[in-house]
């Protein structure tokens, strides 16, 4: 069987690049699944021309359309699969093909940047992806409950699959560092919805109180202008600046003692939670999108609204706290254990047959 | 002189004033009076009624206002009168959000109990879509006015951010409490080990709360299974409800029916393995969920509302859409393997420590220095 899979940005546009972020991690986990039920896959994504690739043994079409209507690119890939798979709800209204599967990965529009006209466009745009398709698969049950309060007969088409972690990958360290300084890491993209901004304020005010304290920055490079914006920042000697490479992420994570994840909005069950927790680590997590599901307040973590005050009260609550730093991450990893990738292929793959088998 | 603080609520007591009403929202109710006490401030409630006064504890009054509409799921004529009668409070908290339409008291409170409207049939409650734009206007009114919104769980804050702007300032999550000097695995039977395995469903007779689910997956259940017993352990609304139960659960073998005070409760999970929550709608952070978990019992919830706050899936309980078949299925899941449902109610005792009493009356401690001082 052949399934099409809609993932917006596998690619760069030009089909040369390899995207790397949540919504592509997932989408490679996917894949692999699709092959192992012994399925062909085939990508359609935005283009800048028309092109065909293949990357990892998997066909990759490109849509050049992309440069005019992000709709038509779902058009055309509609027309030329008979099954299709979305990978996101895409922000303008569009047809999506009856007997499909499509993927939330949580609340978008939740954030002030937002006029409310908008917030009512993307609640109905959701309303109308419910009324099409078989099945809305989530990763986070902050979507569940938003949709079931604005559309409450029509939520039995969505079913949460939260996010998944490797467990071999992520550990905690066997030698942990045993100086005096205090590691807070950073491990995001710079991005308003993470909260950068947030971040970075508390940082500032970190250093300027606290002795040994080091600050780790695993960024992205995505965006020069937000690096350069940061600049003086990051030069900082308190400061410690990192590649967000994926495959060095393991061994940041554990050097840090405490990590934050201070997004604003548009969060679902974040990887970079998931991973400090399999770490090990004290999280400081906010209270937004499905980071409620992965973090229990006091339990596992703490959780807080996205604000500078409530942020900076965590961090210096754990800063002066070993022990508690040592509970939080031990149960972070215990956590951890049930958001497996075993346990998410599991559920995908259950739903993958019951929708395109029948 | 010390301060006062006036709570509006909609029924403490039922409106004739004779019969205190004992659900979840009036046991919070009843430690918030405690703390403002002990936090050496005056309370005085105040609720409909025909103008009656009841004393709910020492020195605490409930005062009555003759309302009777509530348009649009509003109640702006309570809310009118409280502003005016109880002018000689220092400061009001609303306890439920919707009593904050359409003014407040210029230093309040309001409190989220959770999304009390995600069923299909709450529409014909505010006429249709129709009247819905009207209550949406009037709920954010009632979000407007107070200085701090209290939720008890993350599931209306999100909503409201999806829906309004400008209104994320506001909200401080403080999750339900369990008290834990009561509820606690002391002495309990040890989960799946004795026969018969008991599975109790602890919640009120509604459908919200999901008992017509609860009465197929016991009909199916024991009669597949004679280890297997259910104890449907709540209240009905009304009595032919309750009668009707006790009926249906005297032709069935292993399966009972009655109900206990908060109190007795406690003794009770400790003879339960299994606790059902198959909330469909209308949900926070369930007490009966908390108190579940805190006695040991390995919960079964729904993914509704804010039981998505207190249980994580295959970690310290199991959750899952509220049809019978699933629940049918994660009970089996169960019964099928032992060793992990002993690990999740291990777990689900040590998270529900987390919810303690203390930690929560420390939470509302911090909101009520920020507002009302």
């Amino acid at each position: 069987m052949k399934l099409g899979f809609f993932v917006p940005n596998l690619l760069s546009w030009s089909g040369d690049e390899l995207v790397i972020g949540g919504l592509e991690r997932y989408a490679w986990a996917l894949i692999d699944l699709i092959n192992d039920l012994g399925w062909e896959v085939e990508v359609h994504q935005n283009g800048n021309s028309n092109w065909e690739r293949e990357v990892n043994g998997v066909k990759v079409i490109g849509h050049g359309v992309a440069q005019f209507s992000p709709e038509a690119v779902v058009e055309e890939a509609n027309s030329c699969c008979d099954k299709i798979l979305y990978g996101s709800i895409l922000q303008s209204p569009m047809y999506y093909k009856q007997n499909s599967i499509v993927i939330s990965h949580g609340v978008w529009w939740d954030s002030n940047n937002f006029k409310q006209q908008r917030k009512e466009k993307m609640i109905k745009l959701c309303g109308n992806v419910l009324n099409e398709v078989d099945l809305v698969i989530s990763c986070d049950y902050n979507f569940l409950n938003v949709m079931r309060s604005i559309w409450p007969g029509t939520t039995d088409k969505i079913r949460v699959i939260p996010n998944f972690v490797d467990l071999e990958e992520f550990k905690p360290s066997k030698n942990p560092t045993t100086d005096s300084k205090i590691r807070i890491l950073y491990p995001r993209r710079l991005d308003n919805c993470r909260g950068t901004d947030i971040f970075i304020e508390l940082a500032n005010q970190l250093i300027s109180t606290v002795d040994n304290i080091e600050i780790l920055m695993a960024i992205d490079r995505n965006n020069p202008d937000k690096n350069k914006e940061i600049k003086s920042f990051l030069a900082q000697d308190q400061v410690k600046n990192f590649n967000l490479q994926f495959s060095e992420m393991p061994a940041i994570y554990q050097q840090a003692d405490i990590v934050i994840i201070p997004s604003k909005y548009s969060e679902g069950t974040s990887f970079s939670c998931l991973e400090a927790m399999a770490s090990g680590k004290a999280i400081i997590a906010t209270d937004v999108g499905g980071l409620t599901n992965l973090i229990i307040d006091g339990y596992n973590g703490i959780l807080v609204p996205p604000r500078l005050k409530t942020i900076n009260k965590a961090v210096n609550l754990l800063i002066n706290n070993q022990e508690m730093r040592q509970v939080l991450g031990q149960r972070a990893r215990e956590t951890a254990k049930a958001f497996t990738i075993d346990r998410w292929r599991q559920y995908w793959a259950e739903y993958l047959k019951a929708i395109y088998l029948k | 002189m010390k301060d006062k603080v006036g709570i509006l609520t909609s029924n403490f007591y039922d409106p004739s004033g004779e019969r205190l009403i004992y659900g979840g929202a009036e046991r919070y109710g009843y430690q918030l009076t405690k703390l403002l006490l002990d936090l050496d401030y005056e309370v005085e409630w105040w609720q409909v009624g025909s103008g009656w006064e009841q004393e709910l504890m020492d020195g605490v009054m409930v005062k009555s206002i003759p309302v009777t509409k509530s348009p649009y799921e509003t109640m702006p004529d309570l809310n009118y009168a409280f502003l005016e009668r109880a002018a000689d409070i220092d400061y009001a908290i609303y306890f439920i959000t919707f009593l904050a339409y359409p003014q407040v008291k210029e230093k309040s409170i309001s409190l989220s109990h959770g999304i009390y409207w995600d069923y299909p049939t709450f529409d014909n409650l505010i006429n249709g879509q129709q009247g819905r734009e009207e209550w949406l206007r009037r709920l954010k009114i009632a979000l407007t006015g107070p200085e701090k919104i209290v939720s008890v769980d993350t599931a209306f804050i999100q909503w409201v951010k999806a829906t309004w702007t400008g209104l994320d300032h506001k909200f401080n999550y403080i999750p339900n409490f369990v008290d834990l000097e009561k509820f606690n695995p002391q002495n309990r039977r040890e989960v799946l080990k004795e026969k018969p395995i008991r599975i109790i469903y602890p919640r009120r007779l509604t459908t919200v709360r999901g008992i017509n689910e609860t009465i197929r997956v016991a009909e199916v259940m024991t009669s597949e299974n004679k280890d297997l017993e259910f104890h449907i352990v709540g209240r009905g609304h009304k009595d032919g409800t309750e009668k009707e139960l006790m009926k249906w659960a005297s032709k069935h073998e292993r399966i009972y029916y009655y109900w206990q005070s908060p109190e007795r409760m406690a003794q009770l999970y400790k003879q339960m393995d299994i606790a059902l929550i198959p909330t469909k709608a209308a949900e926070g952070t369930s007490l009966s969920c908390l108190e579940a978990m805190a006695s040991g019992c390995v919960v079964i919830s729904s993914h509704v509302g804010g039981l998505s706050d207190l249980i994580f899936n295959e970690y310290n309980g199991l959750l899952v859409k509220p049809t019978a078949k699933n629940l049918i299925e994660a009970i089996s899941s169960l019964l099928a393997d032992p060793k992990q449902a002993r690990l999740l109610s291990q777990r689900g005792i040590e998270v529900a420590k987390t919810f303690s009493m203390k930690q929560w009356r420390k939470n509302w401690e911090a909101i009520l220095k920020e507002v009302f001082n």
